[in-house]
């Protein structure tokens, strides 16, 4: 009798077992295959899904460990590890200041979409048509792009749509008080009637961040929007150096733009050159500002949110006014890779999937700290409704190209553009001196690294 | 007249010490526990104070636990082999009277002048290529050979200090080599090996170099934790002076429950050459 | 060395031990120091760089290349100020509060001395990012505000090596009171009585019996201290990487950056190896006097 019960319980346990095999469309994977994604922490955008990635674990038993770091060493770090072949890193949340030049670095992944049986050509058509160049190489797909953005201004509505103020300042500067600023003219004269000292109280035309990587991006965009095409031309000789000496005269004009700004009429935080992007919101939010140029994404959610428009009113993005109108700005963005030393490649594959499905998309734009462009087309219309990005970026990213971008680039960026720049707005070198400087050692960088 | 001067001068030095000693640290844990999106204080308090920094370090995902967890294992295992090392070097070093271990004993204290940046690249890629990176293991190894030459200088002083006539009678009477060690040597000098072991901890608790270089996120220690909240566009101050805060607490620990041995190391001398 | 009662065999048998001592540290030293040096050595005659991806024998190119390099002569001169400043001050302060400390009563003194090594609980890196983000860095800006000052002292060339100073005697202070002061302890009371009886007032006291006494005890501290600062990295590191412009780095952190974030290990090597050629020029002399006359003297 009992051995009979024991038999019926056995056979029914494995009917269900195998139905719920069947039923299962997802691929497993056997216990203690790990995953490894390197990300930037500047995206902090992800810091929800990162949170939410767990459940791949439960679903296809693949354990995902993410590691963080900063943006001048991604490049390094990934370069490292796929040349030594140490395999560490699966899948590298990988910068545009590598992408063009390192995708030999990358496993293809048509094969993988192949596998999967996706139409490739409907597949790339998800993304931003300018994108196209950028992650297609020798017809390969090498990567998979998700995120976009790009330099950022704001102005808040209630002081520079204050018909006090517009009154005042057309007595000043005889002209209509624009809104928002169009050229950088517009721009230092907004910033100089909004920098007064009302009842103790300072309140500054302009901020932005003077050090670090905020400040490089600041600087380039300017440069870009005054007509210069990128920082390396196509032999990798710097744009304003030894072999291009008619450009110095808009990089002159540029950092004259920005010195003054700091140092000549001052209209900028006194403390800006030791100011990144935290410093420089915080300020804005403090109510200290007029105007903010930086990555405004990351602090979107901030300028929108209740509590900070019951303080300061409502804020508007506009796009950072350029010397040459109509010139398109430097767009930055990152694509996901998978690396050619990975030893899990079809684990690394699924999470990749993971990352970029709709859902996942929507999550980093809701559950993180800051927002992007994702690439995906079909999301970014779905965010720009939910009304979750900041207008000018959208409309920045809808004008991008890609920059041209050797491998000198990151050694620049990390070693000469950051000090020299910081140097710059903290006044301690002139524009002459700083196109003197960036000349020499970006000539010298480009050498090194031909 | 002159004694209430010398009281007075007396005062206001321990006053000037105070404010030295303790005006960076308020400013550490009022920081810690100022409420995120607060209006920037100034010299003054937040009105209001708030533990959420230490929460989210300690409860949650993201959290320090792990990167303790690294800090703590690897400081005792780079103990537990550095002493294991060095100990019977020290004795060789303080009965042997050959020019060899001269030789040796100042090539230790030179090891001790080595930059430790000149190992880095090395380690990184030797580690690489076995397969040590990231580990736990790997960043003890790679705290060894910095360790080694302090242990070696302190533990032959204090051998040192041990007359060789205990260890020679005991000889005498037949006793054996491990025999005189462990009862003659070692209840004498156990003193300086705890003191040893206290500083070897510490440095390997606070190392940062080696560690940000040869771990990433599996075996990083907590100052890498500390020192990585500094990303690129958003200092996450709050988890970073949190996080600090926190991490004291074990020096606290083992400083209060050490003190005595450390002092008698200094007192007996043991920190010369 | 006199002779003394042995036991046959002994001398031989306690050779073979002591060198059994030695091996076990003696080869983890070999593996661990002397393999890496020769392959930092191997590397640094090579062109290796993972952005160039090149990689081949260049002979001594690369020490003939850091001769001529502005930021290392910079790195050079900011280490040996950075080591001469911290530890002096270091030594001043931590002496002063020393004295300061073993002149008042025990219930105060124990306080203090608590309340003085609180710094060093903090690690070294916390009190980096410390000293960065609140007291120099906007918006908390701390010392700015204290001192009535504009613009990040660590944003400008000229002082940002200053601020890393001040940091670093802010962080290590503790460390050195505690040996100075155990050895302050540690002191005979008989000739300070006899001082204090003859009538002598604290400063001479200070000056012509404390100190001289305490000759070994401050030796080995600031000697200690001194290798220490010089082959500092977190400092300087968190608090500016090294800039603005390369004003504030250090020998350890200009190599970092030169091997690390641009990624060519060949130059970072000879860096490195010219550093370790460096730093036992420096410490010759003491290794001399090791060698010499005090190893004698401590284990006669």
């Amino acid at each position: 009798m009992r051995m009979r019960s024991v038999i019926v319980v056995g056979v029914l346990l494995g009917l269900a077992l195998v139905a719920r095999d069947a039923g299962a469309q997802t691929k497993k994977f056997p216990a203690g295959t790990t995953v490894t994604i390197l990300a930037s922490s500047s995206h902090t955008q992800l810091n929800g899904v990162f949170d939410a990635i767990g459940e791949i674990e439960k679903s296809q038993g693949i354990k995902v460990v993410v590691v963080k770091a900063p943006v001048v060493e991604i490049v390094p770090k990934t370069a490292r590890d796929i040349q030594l072949g140490t395999g560490q890193f699966d899948l590298i949340d990988f910068t545009d200041q590598g992408i063009l030049n390192l995708h030999d670095l990358f496993e293809p992944l048509d094969a993988k979409l192949k596998a999967d049986n996706t139409n490739i050509d409907q597949w790339k058509g998800q993304f931003a048509p300018w994108l196209k160049d950028t992650f297609v190489f020798n017809t390969q797909v090498k990567y998979w792009p998700y995120y976009l953005t790009a330099i950022g201004a704001m102005y808040r509505k209630g002081l520079l749509e204050d018909p006090k103020e517009k009154a005042t300042f057309k007595q000043k500067f005889g002209y209509d008080l624009p809104t928002p600023p169009k050229s950088p003219k517009e721009v230092t004269d907004v910033a100089v009637h909004f920098t007064r000292k009302t009842g103790g109280q300072e309140l500054y035309g302009l901020t932005m961040p003077g050090s670090g990587n905020p400040a490089v991006d600041i600087f380039h965009m300017n440069l870009f929007k005054a007509g210069l095409p990128g920082v390396f031309d196509e032999k990798g000789d710097l744009y304003w150096g030894k072999n291009h000496p008619e450009n110095k005269e808009a990089v002159l004009r540029v950092a004259q733009y920005l010195y003054n700004l700091a140092n000549g009429v001052k209209v900028t935080p006194p403390g800006i050159a030791a100011m990144g992007t935290t410093e420089n919101l915080k300020f804005y939010l403090d109510g200290k500002a007029a105007m903010l140029f930086d990555l405004i994404h990351n602090g979107w959610k901030d300028v929108t949110s209740q509590a900070v428009i019951s303080r300061l009113g409502e804020t508007a993005s506009f796009e950072v006014p350029g010397f040459k109108p109509g010139e398109g700005g430097i767009v930055f963005y990152w694509h996901w890779a998978m690396s050619k030393s990975s030893k899990n490649k079809d684990a690394a594959w699924e999470v990749m999937k993971w990352l970029n499905t709709e859902k996942t998309l929507q999550l980093a734009l809701t559950g993180g700290i800051g927002v992007f462009v994702p690439s995906n087309t079909a999301v970014a219309q779905w965010a720009a409704q939910q009304r979750l990005l900041p207008p000018a970026v959208v409309s920045q990213v809808a004008n991008g190209k890609p920059y041209r971008v050797p491998k000198a680039w990151s050694v620049y960026y990390a070693t000469v553009a950051r000090e020299q720049i910081s140097q710059l707005t903290g006044g301690s070198i002139s524009p002459e001196q700083f196109v003197k400087n960036t000349a020499e050692q970006g000539d010298r960088v480009a050498e090194e690294n031909k | 007249m002159a004694r209430l001067f010398r009281r007075l001068a007396l005062a206001g030095a321990v006053l000037l010490i105070l404010v030295w000693v303790l005006t960076p640290l308020y400013f550490l844990v009022i920081t810690a526990l100022t409420p995120e999106g607060a209006q920037t204080p100034g010299l003054r308090p937040p009105p209001v104070l708030s533990l959420e920094h230490f929460q989210r370090v300690l409860v949650g995902t993201n959290t320090l636990w792990p990167f303790l967890f690294n800090s703590t294992a690897v400081g005792l295992g780079t103990v537990a082999v550095v002493l294991a090392l060095a100990l019977p070097a020290a004795y060789a070093l303080a009965r042997w009277k050959a020019l060899l271990s001269r030789l040796l004993y100042t090539g230790f204290f030179w090891l001790r002048m080595l930059p430790p940046i000149s190992l880095t690249i090395p380690f990184y890629l030797i580690f690489s290529k076995v397969g040590l990176l990231d580990t736990r293991l790997g960043l003890t190894l790679a705290l060894v050979p910095l360790n080694i030459p302090l242990a070696v200088w302190i533990l032959t002083g204090f051998i040192g200090s041990v007359p060789k006539e205990l260890e020679e009678a005991a000889w005498i009477d037949g006793a054996s080599f491990a025999g005189t060690f462990t009862r003659i040597i070692l209840p004498v000098t156990i003193n300086g090996i705890i003191a040893t072991g206290i500083f070897i901890f510490l440095e390997a608790y606070t190392h940062y170099l080696l560690a940000l270089v040869v771990t990433n996120v599996r075996a990083a220690p907590l100052t890498v934790f500390i020192a990585g909240q500094q990303t690129d566009y958003r200092f996450l101050i709050g988890p970073m002076l949190s996080a600090a805060v926190f991490g004291t607490l074990p020096m606290i620990v083992l400083y209060t429950i050490s003190l005595k041995h450390l002092k008698r190391v200094a007192m007996a001398g043991g920190m010369t050459f | 060395m006199r002779t003394r009662l042995r036991a046959p065999g002994l001398e031989a048998r306690t050779r073979r031990i002591y060198l059994l001592c030695l091996v076990p540290a003696l080869l983890v030293v070999c593996l661990l120091v002397v393999v890496p040096l020769g392959y930092q050595i191997y590397l640094s005659l090579r062109d290796f760089s993972l952005l160039r991806f090149s990689d081949r024998y260049i002979g001594v190119r690369n020490y003939a290349k850091l001769l001529q390099d502005p930021l290392l002569l910079r790195a050079i001169w900011n280490t040996i100020l950075f080591t001469i400043i911290t530890t002096t001050a270091d030594f001043v302060i931590a002496m002063g509060m020393a004295l300061v400390v073993s002149r008042l009563r025990s219930g105060l003194a124990y306080v203090m001395r608590a309340l003085i090594l609180l710094p060093m609980m903090v690690i070294p890196v916390a009190v980096a990012v410390l000293w960065r983000n609140v007291i120099f860095n906007p918006p908390y800006e701390v010392f700015n505000r204290i001192f009535g000052l504009q613009g990040s002292v660590l944003a400008n060339p000229r002082t940002a090596l200053w601020g890393i100073i001040l940091t670093a005697v802010w962080g290590f202070f503790p460390m050195v009171f505690l040996l100075l002061s155990a050895g302050l302890d540690a002191l005979p009371k008989a000739p300070l009585e006899a001082a204090e009886i003859d009538g002598a007032s604290f400063p001479r006291v200070v000056w012509h019996v404390i100190l001289p006494l305490l000759r070994p005890v401050i030796f080995v501290t600031v000697t200690m201290k001194a290798i220490d600062s010089f082959l500092t990295f977190p400092f300087a590191w968190i608090m500016t990487e090294g800039g603005p412009g390369g004003a504030s780095h250090l020998l350890s952190t200009y190599i970092y950056t030169r091997s690390f974030a641009n990624m060519d290990y060949g130059y970072g090597a000879s860096l490195a190896i010219f550093m370790v050629l460096c730093s036992a020029t420096l410490s010759f002399g003491l290794v001399a006097y090791v060698w010499s006359g005090r190893y004698g003297e401590t284990f006669s």
